[in-house]
């Protein structure tokens, strides 16, 4: 969850409320509960991409229809993912365009480039799924990025090369990886959703490669 | 395993890291190219059955 100014932003919605299988999610709401936030204090949901463990909030299922979670927000992708999820192309594209009733008529693209929030800025990075997105952030002189799922393990920034099964284009991908690793700044805080503990770090160097550097948060509730 | 939340300041940015839950996939599994050997140099991301457990 990202704070600038008066603006209050969810960047994915998590896995959703599932304990099956070697999915274990369903605390999103509960751990915002206990940060004092409501659904209702979210003025926008961005998805850095709309994979099925980044939107499992986004609606809820009440009868038969879909509804969303976040009823004051807007929901906010890059149009070039709303496209591959709708299309056959998506292997769940009918999970998907369900799911989609809940929020669609709240949906916002963002174009590459654009601010959402102050000093909040969405960066194309296509390659995982084709409308995947950096989040970038600078104020005050500081900068950090939010890799979305251009990475899913420390490993990957020794290992740019290892790409995983998920990625739509691989090619793609893996050159992504390549840029992040070889042109992410060493003070640049780095923030990946699906690394260990959902951890900040930097990517320092270490003899001829660069490795995760894990840092510890500014505080703990 | 429900993490705390925990929040880093960019400038006047906020940002707090929070959980929904986790996602495990075994390591080879979710990156086909490598081989149990790769993940003995990194072995501090998977766990005793060769899973990743992704945060999500």
């Amino acid at each position: 969850m990202v704070r600038s100014g008066s603006r209050t932003v969810l960047i994915d919605a998590g896995v959703g409320d599932i304990q099956r299988g070697n999915i274990n999610g369903g605390q999103l709401l509960g751990n915002l509960a206990a940060m004092g936030v409501t659904p209702a204090d979210i003025d926008a949901v961005v998805f850095t991409h709309m994979h099925f463990d980044h939107m499992g909030w986004a609606s809820k299922r009440v009868d038969a229809t879909y509804q969303a979670t976040f009823p004051k927000a807007s929901y906010r992708a890059h149009q070039h993912e709303l496209d591959y999820h709708y299309s056959t192309v998506n292997p769940m594209h009918e999970r998907f365009a369900a799911m989609a009733t809940g929020f669609e008529s709240r949906i916002e693209t963002y174009e590459d480039g654009e601010e959402i929030a102050p000093g909040v800025t969405m960066v194309l990075a296509a390659g995982h799924t084709p409308g995947s997105s950096l989040v970038v952030l600078a104020s005050r002189g500081q900068r950090g990025i939010l890799l979305g799922d251009t990475m899913h393990c420390p490993a990957q920034v020794q290992h740019p090369d290892w790409g995983p099964m998920f990625d739509v284009d691989p090619v793609a991908a893996h050159q992504i990886r390549e840029t992040l690793v070889r042109e992410t700044a060493g003070d640049t805080l780095v923030g990946a959703a699906h690394f260990p503990n959902l951890s900040f770090g930097r990517l320092v160097s270490s003899g001829t490669t660069r490795i995760w550097s894990a840092v510890r948060p500014t505080s703990v509730l | 395993m429900s993490l705390s939340p925990s929040t880093t300041h960019i400038g006047d940015i906020s940002i707090t890291s929070v959980t929904d839950g986790t996602v495990s996939f075994a390591a080879t599994t979710m990156f086909p190219t490598t081989t149990e050997a790769d993940w003995v140099n990194h072995a501090q991301f998977v766990d005793n059955e060769g899973n990743l457990n992704l945060d999500v």
